[in-house]
């Protein structure tokens, strides 16, 4: 996510090079996705939310006036079409066997494939479950710096906050974050009616 | 919730960002409490889970492209569907116009009822399944797509009910005598013009190849 390029091609785009948009987009999907996956509420399929996203950038983009102020202006469409889906709850949902008449049996998309994966990936998912349970200002910067090659700086640029403001949250987060392990693992060890958080 | 100065060596050790000073500063630390150590490790492993967690669940930006055919803005995108209104503007006139003619087969029946059609009494369901079959006996009804997308869910009264907004996709072939286009003559208006159906067709499948 280099700035001088993101510049460049936010320029271009804003001309109506449809080239330079499309790099523009693959280079800042993925943090917009983190971005939506800390902001969406939790009925929102994040692959749905990226498409509006995109939709609303292309026509967007015509608007932007400064190519340097990409960054954040793409983090707002972001943040407002997570806000705007939950609003909507709009889920999007498959009917199985409808066309034959056979009894309707509701599918809900769920934004990882739910099939087998390696092992490993499980507890990575448990901790993400649980992050949502963290407020979005520790849940955004911890889970930017979970995307590869985002740094304190990047993550800094974007939120626009100072690079120790970003760092304290993290830092806060993580610490949040294994307090909700350890709470969750004395509330399977514990008949539910103990386990009762203290705070 | 606060976070001590332990913590935010930890957290620069597992972001790669420790500089010789904080790693200088760990040890000092760990050498009075050895849970310092357990806290590193704790807190690496930790990132690493969330990290796979957080790149699996964002794959599927990858999948996402910007659909840069729309590019230009509003206008471009309201031209878009301009085009599409022109091409529906046309084939209902041309259904208009072939109706007009006598080539459509007509639907009211003598005593005034639409013969073919629902007769009273018949629920929703059942006529639409009797569309379906006369559909594809007279091979005007090709087929009904096996996914019915879902717009909207909702409680139900019932608890253990959802209300949901459905739409069922149904493909149909119709003839049509005379298709038109609208095309916009040398001053600006608009004119209907006979209608290639290779670019009809190719308007199907890619949209933004309609004629203007």
């Amino acid at each position: 996510m280099d700035r001088d390029v993101t510049s460049r091609d936010a320029a271009a785009a804003i001309a109506g090079d449809a080239r330079a948009l499309e790099r523009l987009w693959r280079s800042h999907r993925r943090w917009a996705a983190a971005v939506a996956l800390a902001h969406k509420p939790a009925g929102a399929e994040l692959e749905d939310l990226l498409q509006d996203i995109a939709m609303t950038v292309v026509r967007k983009i015509g608007d932007l006036r400064d190519p340097a102020s990409f960054t954040p202006w793409l983090r707002r469409i972001v943040i407002n079409a997570a806000r705007t889906a939950g609003r909507r709850r709009r889920t999007r949902l498959r009917l199985v066997g409808a066309a034959t008449g056979g009894e309707g049996a509701l599918d809900r998309h769920a934004d990882g494939d739910a099939g087998d994966r390696p092992e490993a990936l499980a507890e990575g998912r448990r901790l993400l479950d649980l992050a949502q349970r963290l407020h979005p200002d520790y849940r955004e910067p911890l889970l930017l710096r979970c995307v590869r090659g985002m740094s304190h700086k990047q993550i800094s640029g974007l939120l626009d906050l100072p690079v120790t403001t970003i760092e304290t949250r993290i830092a806060r987060a993580r610490k949040m974050l294994r307090e909700e392990v350890e709470f969750e693992a004395e509330a399977r060890s514990l008949p539910v009616t103990r386990a009762v958080r203290s705070d | 919730m606060t976070v001590d100065r332990t913590d935010i060596l930890i957290n620069r050790v597992v972001d790669g960002s420790a500089s010789a000073e904080d790693w200088a500063e760990l040890e000092s630390l760990a050498s009075a409490d050895p849970g310092v150590w357990r806290g590193l490790g704790e807190a690496q492993r930790q990132h690493a889970a969330l990290s796979a967690g957080v790149a699996d669940a964002l794959a599927v930006a990858d999948g996402v492209e910007a659909p840069v055919e729309y590019a230009g803005g509003a206008d471009r995108y309201s031209a878009r569907w301009r085009v599409w209104g022109g091409w529906a503007a046309a084939a209902a006139l041309a259904l208009a116009w072939g109706a007009s003619r006598g080539l459509l087969p007509s639907q009211q029946a003598p005593g005034g009822q639409t013969a073919g059609l629902t007769p009273a009494g018949w629920s929703s369901e059942r006529a639409f399944d009797e569309y379906m079959a006369r559909g594809l006996e007279e091979g005007r009804v090709l087929a009904e797509l096996p996914t019915v997308m879902v717009d909207a869910a909702r409680p139900a009264d019932d608890p253990d009910a959802t209300d949901i907004t459905i739409m069922r996709r149904v493909i149909e072939r119709r003839r049509v005598r005379g298709a038109y286009s609208v095309g916009v003559d040398e001053l600006g208006q608009l004119r209907l013009v006979p209608a290639d159906p290779i670019a009809l067709d190719a308007s199907s499948s890619a949209p933004q190849g309609g004629r203007p």
